[in-house]
């Protein structure tokens, strides 16, 4: 029964993890895939969402729960969130306000520094932007580790468990299954904005921007919403992440998270909305059997180099050999298939 | 003509890249529902201005007025909006778009906003419907599904037409539609233009080199050279014009 609910577990974990990659991955595929923007700041907006679960879960859960807050945060969050999570196991409804807090606070920022980011690229070719995008990341995340009282700078924050009031598997289930709930509805919300009028700007923006301002689109609109979405989706990711993690590090939010991101949604195909859940499939069954794999390498290194290097080598080999991706990009088509043939067969 | 049914006018408009000057205080009229013809050897600064008149380009200096507005400021995709509608010289298609999607971007009334996700089944039909007779007219009905890039050079300058006739234009601002385009096919076009014009009281500014085919259907004839307009007038005029025979035969 130990390897049945230890099977059980490893499998939960993962869902929970793939739901989160799925929701970065539909808000990187959005954003870098349709539009072309490239928006290597993802990692940020993923923070965002994170270090408000991180900041506010304890403070308002000890509020909440009326328990007089004691010491630095930094040196007591997890102290307080084990209290804060013995006291939700009681009340169900409290986990649910310490859940939502986050995400009701976290969406709005992340969107409103996404439609800040996007200004640059009006400006600037896609390789500055890149490396401004880069540079604003690495900026969000240096002002977490630098600033304690945020979410407690390098020693990090603990993170309420919302779910206490459930016993152990189903803990996680319910974890997983919110999680799963959550990428369902990002990648359905991608997959219906790239099938629509509003994903025919996208690529037309993309293919050639000139051409899309003088057949009247606003492009500086059209990047400060998809920025304000994909920014969005990537918070939502964040909070859960950091519920799921129950602890929040800023040291976790660096542009190689980006890259993961991004390494997905290349793999998958870039322009197809399908590349989010494939690419971040093949990206955590890559991730687990490196990790497999790595008990049996004699290496003379820290044997993490060798993941580095592998996911690495797979970008460097999709981007030369297979640039479309394993799911290439189909021309769209915003009106359902009868439509046009009633069209096409009187000509 | 009095200045009620002038549409478009640009006063003396100036562009420059670095030193070299490609307009030159040009002014050029377009009344409503004309066909105005600009023509000039290789080089003459036509494809400037007609992209300095649609926003792609910001004038160094000058004015420009459309149906009694100043457009000067305006960026393009405001003017599109205006109704100031430009094809490309070398085509600007969106590639991984298909034909019907490039044409359907050009006829779309929702543009930015992922509210248009809202936007009715019943409207993208209409917008089928209209853009597949712009298709047909132009022979493109049969690859209406192949992405832009796959199209032949000569099909990628009509799709360029197609795209523009589809947005419902005041004024067409055409860039050698018929470079590339077989004769018999060229001719057609251009009675097809003629017909737009006369029909919707569709102004237009059209730079051609083949005068056999647009010459009769001109209204009006501007001749530039080195950035200046050199002649002006009728079409019969300006073919008369030593001055325009000496900039073509280049002395
Ligand atoms: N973006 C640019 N940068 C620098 N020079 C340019 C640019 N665009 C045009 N020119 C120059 O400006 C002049 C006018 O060019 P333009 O394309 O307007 O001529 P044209 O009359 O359209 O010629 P053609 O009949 O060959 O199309 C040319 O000397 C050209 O080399
Ligand atoms: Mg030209």
């Amino acid at each position: 029964m130990v390897a049945t609910s230890e099977v059980l577990a490893f499998v939960v974990s993962l869902g929970t993890l793939y739901s989160i990659y799925v929701i970065l991955s539909s808000s990187m595929e959005l954003v870098y895939g349709e539009l072309g923007l490239p928006d290597f700041a993802k990692a940020a907006f993923f923070a965002v969402g994170a270090f408000a679960a991180g900041a506010l879960s304890v403070r308002l859960g000890a509020a909440l729960a009326g328990i007089a807050w004691e010491g630095e945060f930094k040196l007591r969050s997890y102290y307080y969130a084990t209290l804060v999570s013995a006291k939700v196991a009681e009340n169900p409804l409290m986990g649910l306000v310490i859940f939502v807090v986050p995400l009701l606070v976290a969406v709005p920022c992340a969107v409103l520094l996404g439609v800040l980011a996007s200004y640059p690229a009006l400006r600037l070719r896609e390789d500055y932007l890149a490396i401004t995008l880069i540079a604003f990341s690495e900026i969000v995340r240096v002002v977490a580790r630098n600033y304690e009282p945020l979410v407690g700078g390098t020693f990090g924050a603990g993170v309420v468990d919302v779910f206490a009031w459930l016993r152990s598997p189903w803990r996680e289930l319910a974890m997983m299954l919110t999680s799963a709930l959550f990428a369902f509805g990002a990648w359905l919300l991608l997959y219906r904005l790239s099938r629509s009028p509003f994903g025919r700007v996208l690529r037309a923006v993309r293919d050639d921007e000139v051409a899309a301002a003088a057949y009247g689109v606003d492009v500086a609109r059209v990047r400060a919403w998809a920025m304000a979405l994909g920014s969005g989706m990537a918070a939502v990711a964040g909070v859960l992440y950091a519920f799921y993690i129950g602890s929040v590090n800023p040291d976790d939010f660096t542009v190689s998270r980006t890259f993961l991101v991004v390494l997905m949604v290349t793999v998958g195909g870039r322009g197809n909305p399908k590349s989010p859940p494939l690419g971040a499939a093949v990206y955590l069954a890559l991730d687990r059997a490196l990790l497999f794999a790595k008990r049996f390498l004699p290496v003379p290194f820290d044997v993490n180099y060798v993941a580095y290097a592998a996911l690495g080598v797979l970008l460097i080999l999709f981007v030369m050999k297979k640039p479309e991706g394993l799911a290439p990009e189909r021309p769209l088509l915003t009106v359902d298939a009868e439509a046009t043939e009633g069209v096409t067969s009187r000509t | 003509m009095t200045s009620d049914d002038l549409l478009f006018l640009a006063k003396n408009v100036s562009k420059s890249f670095g030193g070299l000057v490609a307009l030159d205080k040009v002014t050029v009229a377009v009344p409503e529902g004309a066909l105005t013809l600009m023509i000039g050897p290789n080089g003459s600064g036509k494809t400037t201005f007609l992209q300095v008149a649609c926003g792609v380009l910001k004038p160094d200096s000058g004015a420009l007025l459309f149906a009694g507005r100043n457009v000067t400021g305006l960026p393009p995709y405001a003017r599109f909006r205006l109704g100031i509608v430009t094809t490309f010289q070398i085509p600007r298609l969106f590639p991984s778009l298909s034909v019907l999607e490039n044409v359907l971007l050009a006829a779309q009334k929702v543009r930015e906003s992922p509210l248009s996700l809202l936007s009715s089944r019943k409207g993208e039909r209409d917008l089928v419907e209209r853009a597949f007779e712009v298709l047909k007219l132009l022979s493109l009905d049969r690859v209406w599904d192949k992405p832009a890039r796959a199209l032949s050079g000569g099909q990628m300058k009509l799709l360029e037409l197609a795209r523009a006739l589809v947005s419902e234009p005041k004024l067409l601002l055409l860039d050698e539609p018929l470079a590339g385009v077989n004769p018999a096919l060229a001719g057609e076009i251009m009675q097809f233009l003629s017909k737009v014009r006369r029909e919707k009281g569709v102004a237009m500014l059209l730079v051609e080199h083949r005068l056999d085919i647009a010459l009769k259907h001109a209204d009006y004839v501007y001749v530039l050279h080195h950035g200046r307009v050199i002649s002006e007038g009728s079409p019969e005029a300006v073919v008369e014009d030593p001055l325009v025979a000496k900039a073509y035969l280049g002395e």
